[in-house]
């Protein structure tokens, strides 16, 4: 069982990888991973453009950061701090992220510099946080197993 | 999202009060998202290859790749979401682990052949537009399934 549990599991990793990556293709085609790029697209875009980004991100990365870093809470091998502090910080940039687009809106350059910040430093942590789960998950699941 | 570690959802009225209606509305995303799928890409694969490739000849210009990439980007998140939480459920039901894993296995092959048949399809063309198209369908309909044999487990208080 733990052998198939393992390949749904890398499937539906590859999944939320190819999800991830789209995600990744989108901004920098579309919008652009330079201050100047970022700037221009958002400060053209209506406010009911954002909104139309901006809201279904906020309910789905909301529910995703919840689901993955919850199980951040079940690993003994981190302390509550360090838990705290990631939550905290991933949270806090992924608000940067979304919300910096309204700055930009109203005209400031240095809300594209904080946007262009954000996502990268997002996707870093989150991807650093998916990877330590999964590799303790798998771990714990073989354990579970008595493998 | 505390039915997923309940042992037994029907032992607490509430909670499976709510996974019922959930199971229900699920339904009714599913339905609502084949209807959708058809009145934008049509019911056929040809259908769908006209509207993602377009045809010079019928003055048809194909979807934008941007376009392709946003609409995939979102109904992957649709997917993903029904997935795991149809999933959670699924592992619940008194059917052999193998055919669990088998199902569970299907459904995100299908998933994985929906989205990669849509990414290359300006590429490729019609097979790759015809998998996706297949896998979407195929996918929906073990869903459908999947929640319908759920709802009947917790109708029956199995689960």
């Amino acid at each position: 069982m733990i052998d198939r549990l393992k390949i749904i599991s890398a499937l539906l990793g590859a999944l939320l990888f190819l999800q991830a990556l789209l995600g990744v293709v989108l901004f920098v085609k579309v919008v652009g991973y330079t201050p100047d790029a970022i700037f221009a697209y958002y400060a053209k875009k209506s406010i009911h453009g954002l909104f139309e980004v901006v809201v279904p991100h906020s309910v789905f990365i909301t529910i995703a950061l919840a689901g993955v870093v919850h199980f951040l809470y079940f690993l003994e091998s981190v302390s509550l701090g360090v838990k705290r502090f990631f939550t905290n910080t991933l949270f806090v940039l992924f608000v940067l992220d979304q919300g910096s687009v309204f700055l930009i809106l109203q005209g400031f350059m240095s809300a594209a510099y904080a946007k262009l910040f954000a996502v990268t430093a997002f996707l870093t942590l989150f991807g650093a946080i998916v990877w330590v789960v999964s590799k303790e998950a798998l771990g714990e699941s073989k354990e579970a197993f008595g493998e | 999202m505390k039915f997923i570690t309940t042992k037994k959802i029907s032992q607490n009225d509430t909670i499976a009060l709510l996974v019922k209606w959930m199971i229900v509305l699920f339904m009714v995303a599913v339905a609502l998202n084949i209807g959708s799928k058809m009145l934008e890409f049509g019911v056929t694969p040809s259908a769908w290859t006209l509207k993602i490739g377009g045809n010079a000849d019928e003055f048809v210009d194909p979807m934008a790749y941007n376009e392709l990439l946003f609409l995939l980007h979102s109904d992957l998140f649709l997917l993903i979401m029904l997935y795991v939480l149809i999933a959670s459920l699924y592992v619940r039901l008194p059917h052999a682990s193998r055919t669990k894993a088998v199902v569970l296995f299907v459904g995100v092959v299908a998933i994985l052949i929906y989205s990669v048949g849509l990414l290359v399809a300006p590429m490729v063309g019609f097979t790759a537009i015809a998998s996706a198209w297949a896998a979407f369908f195929a996918l929906h309909l073990l869903f459908f399934v999947n929640l319908i044999e759920i709802l009947v487990a917790m109708l029956k208080r199995h689960i």
